[in-house]
Formats: C-alpha cells, structure tokens, sequence
C-alpha cells in the first residue's frame, strides 16, 4: 500500500446554531480544510462523509455546495465513530491506488436532551435501561469497587478538558469548570453528573487527504502520516450481557489498540498525544487503561494525578474533547484528527503538547456498533 | 421472555438458549451463538437468582422510559446463567451493593392505552438466609 498524508484540516465552530443549516456548517468546514491543504476542490477525486442523523443521501447535499464536479459522495454511518470511519475508507482508497486525493467530511445537526439510542420501542427503552450515560456508569461503578478511585477522579476528567476547551476557538464550551461545580452539578446516573455528560451539538469538521507521491504539487508544507489503523465491531466476551456494549468494553480497545500498533510499528510508549471518546467522563479512564497508555486500575490516579493534561506525559484530549469542544455525533471523528494535525505540526497554539516535538498521535473513536483506532506520524 | 406466574411480584425464571457446542448462554434467546457463530441452541429456563455486579441509580427519565426516576438499573450475573441488566424494585435503590443477592420477579411497568398492565423482569433483594 502507499504512503498517505494528511494535507489539510479544518473545522466550523461546534456549538448550537439554530439558523444555520448543515450546508452552512459543512460548506465552512470543508472550505477550511482545502484552504488548510492547498488542494482546490476540482482536485478532489472522491469524498466519505460522516453523519448519523440527517436524511437521505445528506453527504452530497452537502459536498456539492462546492461545485458539481460528479465525484463519487460516499455516506457513512457508525453512530458516534461514523467520521473516523469516513477517514479509514478514504485512507484505504488512497492507499490501495484507486484515488490520489479524498477528502472526508463529517457533520451533525443535533436536538437538546439526551439521546435516543433506538427509536424501536424494545423492553429496554420502555423500563429506561437503553441510557448511554448509564452504561457508562455502571462501568464506573465497578470500577471504584475494584480499584481505589473515587467520584472525584471521574470529575476531574471534565475540569481538565474544560480547561482545554477554554483554549480552543472551535470548542462548544470555553469556559473553566472547577471540581466542585463539575461534583455539585445535577445527577444523572451515579457517579455521573451533567457536567460529566458530553453535550449535544451542531457543528462539521473536513479533513484532506493525499497520496505522499502526489503531495508535492500542493502548497501545504507540512503533513502527517496515516501510520496505523484498527477497527472493530464489537467482539463478544462471555461477560458480555449479550447487549454488546462496544463503547466501554477495554478488551476490545487493546485488542484493537494492539492492531493498530503492530501495523504502525510502535508501542503504546510511543505516543505523544491522544484523543479518546469521552462521550461521558469516566471514558477517557477506562480507554487510556484500554490503550496501554497506563496499567489496568491505574487511568483514574493518572487523571488526578495530571498526568493526561496538556502539560503531563500522556495529554489527552488536548482541545476540550466531546466534554468540552462538544459532541457533534458523525463530526466528533474527523475533529479528532484535525486536533492531532496540529498537535503533530506544531500548530496547536497555546494548547501545544511537548514544545511542539509530538512526533506520534493517537485516536480512539467509538460509536453504537464499533470502535476505530488511528495513529499518525508526523 | 418468562411464563407469566399467577400474580406480580412472583419469582420468574427468564427463558432463554444456550449454545450446545462452546455452552455459552444468552438472554434474550439467539438464533446463532456470539461467542462461536454455531447454530446449534437449546433453549432453557435460567435460576431466578443471582448477584449484583455493579448498578447505577438513573435521575433523570429517559426518551421513552416509562419508569419515573430515581430508579436503579442493575447487572446481575444469574447463577450459573448469563448477565442480565434490569430495574431494581422493592428496596431503597440507594442502598443497594455490588455483590448483593437479588431475585428476580415479574412486576408491573405501566399499564398501556387499554388499561391493561404491563409486566416485565425485575431484580429484588433477597431475602435473608
């Protein structure tokens, strides 16, 4: 397979935006990261875009904005990971020689409150079982019960990506939260309080990318590599309730954290900076333990401890992550990579990780129905 | 799901299969085994007890939920059978423990636009000894 480089990322502002369509977030977002790229639109050989809950055939709708060129617009969808799962396609055209350039869109328009999961009427929407915040929680509950973590350390998961988001114009939220708010705010599933809990949002992130033999003639001058990728559904375990609970399950995270290595020839050591599903705070602990990024029973400690801020040795979710930079479901992926192309080309600004010297970047992205792992190389 | 028992609040043995060939059970019943693709299943009837694994108490309703909170949703490891995740009802939810015996037992969840009840399978405390 070949080479494949990033060019070129960018974002429309994630937040609520009651007036404006998904063809005014997208058309922005996509305009930002060709711009980013110096790749023009009529070089763009084919597009995958992530998205959950619009229409029928929503991508060309939205991609067409920047000119009728008849590339092919392919829709993705994986719940909450369909624009990491948008990039992976898009990478393995490239790769495998059938496009030269690709770019990949993700975008969501989003109601208050929390989400459905399943609009089918099951036993288990009807008793409230079907609450993600509650899967989520249940976990965590465990968890405390098994290793020495309190309430506390899952809080601080929000107060250190609210920090991060303070310094991200594109974040939803840019405001500080301290402990004792995040501890103080209403409960939703115990130990999880609303300011635990990613928000709803509307916003569209675009990612361009390319060949390596073909970069040259574009003016980007920096990139990153697509160095490792994994991607799974779910694979069964026998503690599994049968409900196949792909989001919080860490088995499956290192089983596919591991193929995402193995295929980028590094080890968890390697990584400089992270972005992880923190769809509710409790996330981010269990997926730096599912990574390897720390020891089994260690991630809560490594939270409260600092270590995941942008000053500490493994900093994770650098922008504000879904907490804090927002949660627009099929965008949320294609945003992560955007944050790690800046980390890896020393363009984050003042959420900058080592000095500008992150040579290595991970993603984790998780949705209803799967997990996807990416690593790139600057 | 259960054979109905004569009136609410009974014991209740889930029905479910188990795959002959890696013996792995599930709730609800499979067409094809998760754990080693074999179609080959015998249905069965699982204990009607078990024990918490971990719960949470839910405080805020839902989309579609028609149990007012604050209610607890528990994962109980049936014996010898699979994990389960229902509502806990009949007990204070903030006293619940991991690692408390429950029994399960049909109880009512609403009654629906005819005025009949609903019933469903929830988890109760056990009882002493």
């Amino acid at each position: 397979m070949r080479e494949v480089v990033v060019l070129g990322a960018g974002l429309h502002r994630f937040g609520r935006f009651p007036d404006k369509s998904l063809q005014d977030l997208g058309r922005e977002a996509i305009k930002n990261a060709l711009d980013d790229s110096g790749v023009p639109f009529k070089d763009i050989e084919v597009a995958y875009v992530g998205r959950v809950l619009a229409g029928m055939g929503a991508g060309l709708s939205v991609v067409s904005e920047m000119g009728q060129t008849g590339i092919p617009v392919i829709n993705i969808e994986m719940a909450c990971g369909s624009s990491t799962s948008a990039f992976r396609e898009a990478y393995l055209s490239v790769a495998n020689g059938v496009y030269d350039t690709a770019l990949v869109v993700g975008f969501e328009k989003m109601q208050r409150g929390m989400l459905q999961i399943s609009e089918q009427a099951s036993y288990q929407t009807v008793m409230g079982l079907a609450v993600m915040p509650a899967a989520y929680a249940l976990q965590a509950q465990r968890y405390m019960a098994d290793h020495e973590a309190t309430p506390e350390m899952f809080a601080q998961v929000s107060v250190k990506s609210h920090r991060n988001g303070a310094l991200n114009p594109y974040a939803q939220y840019q405001k500080d939260v301290t402990l004792d708010e995040v501890m103080a705010s209403r409960m939703i599933a115990d130990p999880i309080t609303l300011l635990q809990c990613s928000p709803t949002t509307d916003g569209a992130a675009a990612v361009v990318i390319c060949a390596k033999e073909k970069a040259a003639q574009y003016s980007a001058a920096r990139s990153m590599t697509v160095a490792g990728w994994a991607t799974g559904s779910g694979k069964f375990e026998s503690h599994d309730d049968g409900e196949g609970d792909a989001e919080t399950n860490t088995g499956e995270v290192t089983r596919l954290a591991n193929q995402a290595y193995a295929r980028a020839g590094i080890g968890p050591e390697d990584v400089d900076v992270t972005q992880v599903h923190d769809a509710f705070s409790p996330g981010e602990v269990f997926t730096i333990e599912g990574l390897g990024l720390v020891k089994a029973g260690a991630g809560a400690r490594a939270v409260w401890e600092g270590r995941t801020e942008i000053t500490g040795d493994i900093p994770v979710n650098t922008d504000g992550g879904l907490l804090s930079r927002g949660h627009p479901i099929g965008a949320t992926g294609a945003a992560m990579v955007t944050e790690i192309f800046r980390q890896l080309t020393g363009e984050a600004g003042p959420r900058q990780v080592k000095g500008g010297d992150a040579k290595v970047g991970l993603i984790h992205n998780a949705g209803i129905g799967g997990v996807n792992i990416l690593v790139f190389k600057r | 799901m259960f054979a109905l028992p004569e009136r609410v609040d009974m014991p209740v043995r889930l029905r479910g299969n188990r795959c002959r060939a890696c013996g792995q059970p599930f709730f609800p019943a499979r067409h094809y085994c998760a754990a080693c693709t074999s179609g080959d299943m015998e249905d069965t009837e699982f204990a009607d007890a078990g024990k918490i694994e971990t719960f949470t108490v839910v405080r805020q309703q839902p989309p579609g939920g028609a149990i007012a909170p604050p209610y607890a949703i528990v994962r109980v490891k049936l014996d010898n059978g699979p994990t389960v995740q229902t509502v806990a009802t009949n007990c204070d939810p903030e006293k619940l423990k991991i690692g408390d015996r429950v029994q399960l037992i049909a109880h009512r969840v609403l009654e629906d636009e005819s005025g009949a009840t609903v019933v469903s399978f929830m988890a109760q405390p056990a009882k002493q000894g």
